[in-house]
């Protein structure tokens, strides 16, 4: 049996493909890719900053630096850092897209402060991400995705929807808890979260139909709203009778026949009215069977029936493209490239490892992160589609949580981060996504991108050269920097520290010159301060730092 | 939400300034070569409102009190809430091409937006904007500047640049608001000249390293213009006015070769008219209005923009023909385009919708209806725009011939 990649745009009337037992999956042979891989540093480097958004701290250098084998122990650690949640809080982010700068309510609808707006508007982007994270970080089997009886809440969270803390309540909007809902929906993990619902909202004609096209998207990776779509053979019908249509016309079928089942499924979470809180906000276990009614077809997913919604998960837990699709949609953003062919018998091991492994997801993680298309920094063909994972770009997330663990510094317009959003910041700017008019990390750099990591690099360098000398902060090896002229020796060592800290490399004697004859120029032309300012920024917006 | 941010913005100093004083011209870009403003009716546009005259059908839902209007070649559907439509074809209907029944073969937002930008359903993409952009014979300093609305560009990122939902661009730039302008400008010769010495084999890490050095290099060019312009006033017009300046003058100073905005509709009640479809009409009048005067402004402000600027107007999709419960009307895999301006053959309507108000096959060569012609695709209106660029399509997307019955 051959386990399909669908990320293609073909159509396909076998609704019951995918949705067979895999015990006898045997994964295809991975294609060859060669090349030069990268040296010890450089690939802990790429580890530390897609696993938990961070660059290396000095104790790591050094530990790599004597030891190369101390990169897989560091693996382990930095995977149960917060950084690394962080890092796949983004990283799930950007498959759900669900972190939007507005639903179809606000605060103001739940008497909330107008001064919660952006903590409102996160809190429900962030519950649905936050779970799948909770998942991942406790080691649980990645099927628990869609069959968990529990969500992530903060206290706007647990406030508005009357959530049942599980351990113990939320004391702010950063403290995330495990809770539960209470109005009696079923167990089906992110599925039953309000925060993808909020987001994928459905109407009256759509019948939770775009939904449904969500979770075949996100959980099985079948973008069934890509297929093809012929016009209707004919235009005899009407709003009386489009329903019997689309079950009947053959050019509705193709998707109509998989999508319906699915969105028959989806009908508790339906609301009347899309801009009800209280439609919104709560499960309808009286509305669970409205939607075999409506659309006249039988619940189930992939022509495999469902007795009732809580059956879903289990349902798209036992779909064998699964744990394939969970593989190739963290393997695009890791290996930051579109997924092909080439690709295929890779992602199919690293799945199949991952399952036979305990189906945990950080065994998918790694299985990703090992692999050679992520280890090379050449490629022996360099035609190969492959080779485009050799460098790689920070992502906006990266970028801000690398710069603000680093410097200490956090862009902020004095309440809000300004990297986090787009209707008052610059998370777009600086390549980041906001879920609907860009849904895709930035591939390649920008002007505005290159000007807002400037604009960065710029605030946070003076932030940190001033903690420094207030003596804050671990860049200056304990040093006041004021005290530190480029002629001194330990102004190479700084330097050095950070070269290879930041750039994952020793610095050459070509590098250290330039910087000491513009140090020496700026500080004569302006002062001492200015010039490690300058010298810190120009390291963060360097190329060789946030291409890795 | 939008009056709130704003306030917000202007109280904490941002956007005081939107973008560089574009009084400085700058000099590499090519004023002959033609130029493109993109307009997105976002939301999916009622084709019975504008473009599809098939009154009579008991299959299809006109505008309600609507008649068939003329103006030289041009039939449109005419009422008296949506003036503006007449308004601008008395005015540029010359320079005005409509084309219909375009194919869009999805009946979902997202992969609509690609297939009408991109010609393609695949995530990575690059639109038609960012390819002409890419493909530039001069360069421009912000080759696409997307003002609003949706953006697909994939490998060609490099050549897009946001503004920001307010603005914010415009506080990004000016050193001051971050320093003193002389250090702004050592630092960049700093950087420029440590990543010189840069020495990766990575042949990507080269590719985006230029890249990021092209981009530096314009951003110290738009920095070096000195004042600055005001548009961030929000008490003149709407946003699809205000976007509508900002996009002639980035255009008209040679800054940009594509910008693309969006109409997000009459008061942001959008196209995508589920309910209340009579929406469309509103929306159609204040597009039209706004797309009217904007073209009287580059015809007397930027003569020269005005002889070699294309502007495309389009939306993702149509609605279906028939209304429902509420009075609104859903999706629709057919819709048109609008094209004007520079290169266009103008007065001049390519295709049409048949009684089912589905896309009528044409003549690709005229534009005329034709039993045995080509139903249209998005991917033919991209292939038309690339023409008009002078620019060639990218690898993965279907290669198909241009309208050249669109093209002068």
């Amino acid at each position: 049996m051959v386990a399909v990649l669908w990320y293609t745009t073909g159509c396909t009337d076998d609704v019951s493909k995918g949705a067979q037992e895999s015990d006898s999956f045997v994964p295809t042979t991975p294609t060859p890719f060669t090349g030069q891989q990268f040296d010890a540093l450089g690939l802990a480097k790429r580890l530390s900053l897609d696993l938990r958004g961070e660059f290396l701290d000095w104790d790591e250098v050094q530990r790599v630096q004597q030891d190369s084998d101390a990169i897989d122990e560091l693996v382990t650690k930095w995977m149960q850092e917060s950084g690394h949640q962080a890092q796949l809080l983004d990283i799930f982010s950007s498959m759900l897209l669900t972190k939007v700068d507005e639903f179809n309510v606000t605060e103001a609808d739940f008497y909330l402060d107008e001064a919660l707006e952006y903590d409102f508007v996160q809190a429900i982007g962030e519950e649905s991400p936050r779970l799948m994270v909770d998942i991942a970080m406790s080691d649980q089997p990645w099927t628990e995705v869609v069959q968990v009886d529990y969500t992530m809440a903060n206290q706007i969270l647990l406030d508005i929807w009357n959530l049942e803390p599980i351990n113990g309540s939320s004391s702010g909007t950063d403290d995330w808890v495990k809770a539960k809902y209470t109005d009696g929906r079923p167990s089906l993990g992110v599925v039953s979260t309000n925060g993808i619902w909020w987001r994928y909202y459905t109407t009256p004609n759509n019948k939770s139909r775009a939904r449904a096209a969500f979770l075949t998207r996100l959980l099985v990776c079948d973008d069934i709203l890509s297929r093809a779509v012929t016009s209707p053979s004919s235009l005899q019908v009407d709003a009386e009778n489009i329903d019997e249509f689309v079950r009947t016309d053959p050019g509705c079928l193709s998707c109509h026949r998989t999508l319906d089942p699915v969105a028959a499924s989806l009908y508790g979470f339906w609301q009347h009215d899309m801009h009800d809180v209280v439609e919104l906000s709560l499960y309808h276990p009286e509305r669970e069977w409205d939607g075999e009614r409506d659309l006249q077809v039988e619940m189930a997913w992939y022509g495999k029936s469902i007795t009732a919604p809580a059956q879903l998960g289990e349902r798209i837990a036992d779909d064998e493209r699964f744990y394939t699709c969970a593989t190739t949609l963290l393997a695009e953003r890791l290996w930051r490239r579109g997924i092909t062919d080439l690709d295929t018998g890779r992602i199919e091991t690293i799945a199949y490892e991952a399952q036979q492994s305990g189906g945990q997801y950080k065994h998918i993680i790694k299985g990703v992160i090992t692999a050679p298309e992520y280890r090379m920094l050449t490629a022996d063909d360099p035609t190969d589609t492959r080779a485009m994972s050799t460098s790689k770009m920070m992502t906006a997330h990266q970028l801000t949580h690398a710069i603000q663990e680093l410097t200490g510094f956090e862009w902020s317009d004095g309440q809000l981060p300004l990297l986090d959003n787009d209707e008052w910041g610059y998370r777009m700017l600086l390549g980041g996504i906001d879920g609907r008019s860009t849904t895709q990390w930035l591939e390649a750099p920008s002007a505005t991108r290159q000007l807002t990591l400037k604009r960065l690099a710029q605030l946070a360098s003076e932030y940190a050269v001033q903690e420094a000398i207030e003596g804050r902060g671990d860049l200056f090896d304990g040093l006041n920097p004021l005290e530190v002229s480029a002629e001194d020796d330990v102004f190479a060592d700084v330097v050095s520290h950070w070269n290879q800290r930041l750039i994952g490399r020793d610095i050459l004697p070509n590098e250290l010159s330039v910087i000491q004859n513009n140090f020496v120029s700026v500080e004569q032309t302006s002062d001492r301060e200015t010039a490690w300012r300058m010298l810190l920024s120009v390291y963060l917006r360097n190329t060789q730092t946030w291409l890795y | 939400m939008a009056n709130i941010n704003r306030r917000r913005l202007l109280k904490t100093g941002l956007g005081m300034s939107l973008l560089p004083s574009l009084s400085v011209r700058p000099s590499l870009a090519n004023e002959q070569e033609r130029r493109f403003l993109f307009v997105f009716a976002e939301g999916g546009w009622d084709q019975c409102h504008l473009f599809a005259p098939l009154w009579n059908n008991p299959h299809i839902d006109m505008e309600p009190q609507s008649s068939l209007g003329q103006i030289g070649n041009i039939q449109y559907v005419d009422s008296s809430i949506k003036p503006a439509v007449g308004e601008f074809l008395r005015d540029f209907g010359q320079e005005t091409c409509f084309v219909h029944g375009i194919g869009v073969r999805s009946v979902a937002h997202d992969t609509c937006l690609r297939l009408i930008w991109a010609g393609t359903s695949n995530d990575r993409c690059n639109d038609w904007a960012s390819i002409i952009a890419a493909q530039s014979q001069s360069d421009y300093l912000l080759p696409h500047v997307v003002l609003s609305g949706p953006s697909y560009a994939s490998d060609l990122s490099s050549f897009v640049s946001r503004v920001g939902t307010n603005g914010q661009l415009g506080y990004l730039l000016p050193p001051e608001n971050f320093g003193v302008q002389s250090l702004d400008a050592f630092e960049d010769q700093w950087l420029a000249e440590l990543q010189t010495l840069s020495n990766s084999p990575s042949a990507r890490f080269q590719e985006l390293q230029t890249r990021a050095l092209v981009a530096e290099s314009n951003l110290q060019a738009i920095q070096s213009l000195d004042t600055t312009l005001n548009l961030l006033d929000d008490e003149e017009g709407n946003d699809l006015a205000r976007d509508l300046q900002r996009a002639v003058a980035l255009l008209g100073n040679n800054v940009s070769r594509c910008v693309s905005l969006k109409h997000a509709g009459f008061q942001n009640l959008g196209y995508d008219s589920h309910a209340a479809n009579a929406v469309q009409s509103r929306n159609m009048q204040e597009l039209f209005h706004e797309l009217r005067m904007t073209m009287q402004l580059v015809e007397t402000g930027y003569p020269e923009l005005y002889a070699n600027l294309t502007v495309v107007v389009l939306s993702e999709m149509g609605r279906f023909p028939k209304m429902n419960q509420r009075q609104g009307k859903t999706h629709w895999m057919h819709t048109s385009a609008i094209l004007i301006g520079s290169g266009v053959r103008g007065d001049h309507m390519i295709g049409a919708y048949n009684d089912d108000c589905m896309s009528s096959p044409v003549d690709l060569s005229t534009g005329d209806v034709y039993e045995g012609g080509t139903l249209l695709k998005p991917e033919h209106l991209g292939a038309t725009l690339l023409q008009l660029a002078d620019a060639s399509p990218l690898d993965g997307v279907q290669a198909v011939e241009p309208i050249l019955g669109a093209i002068r």
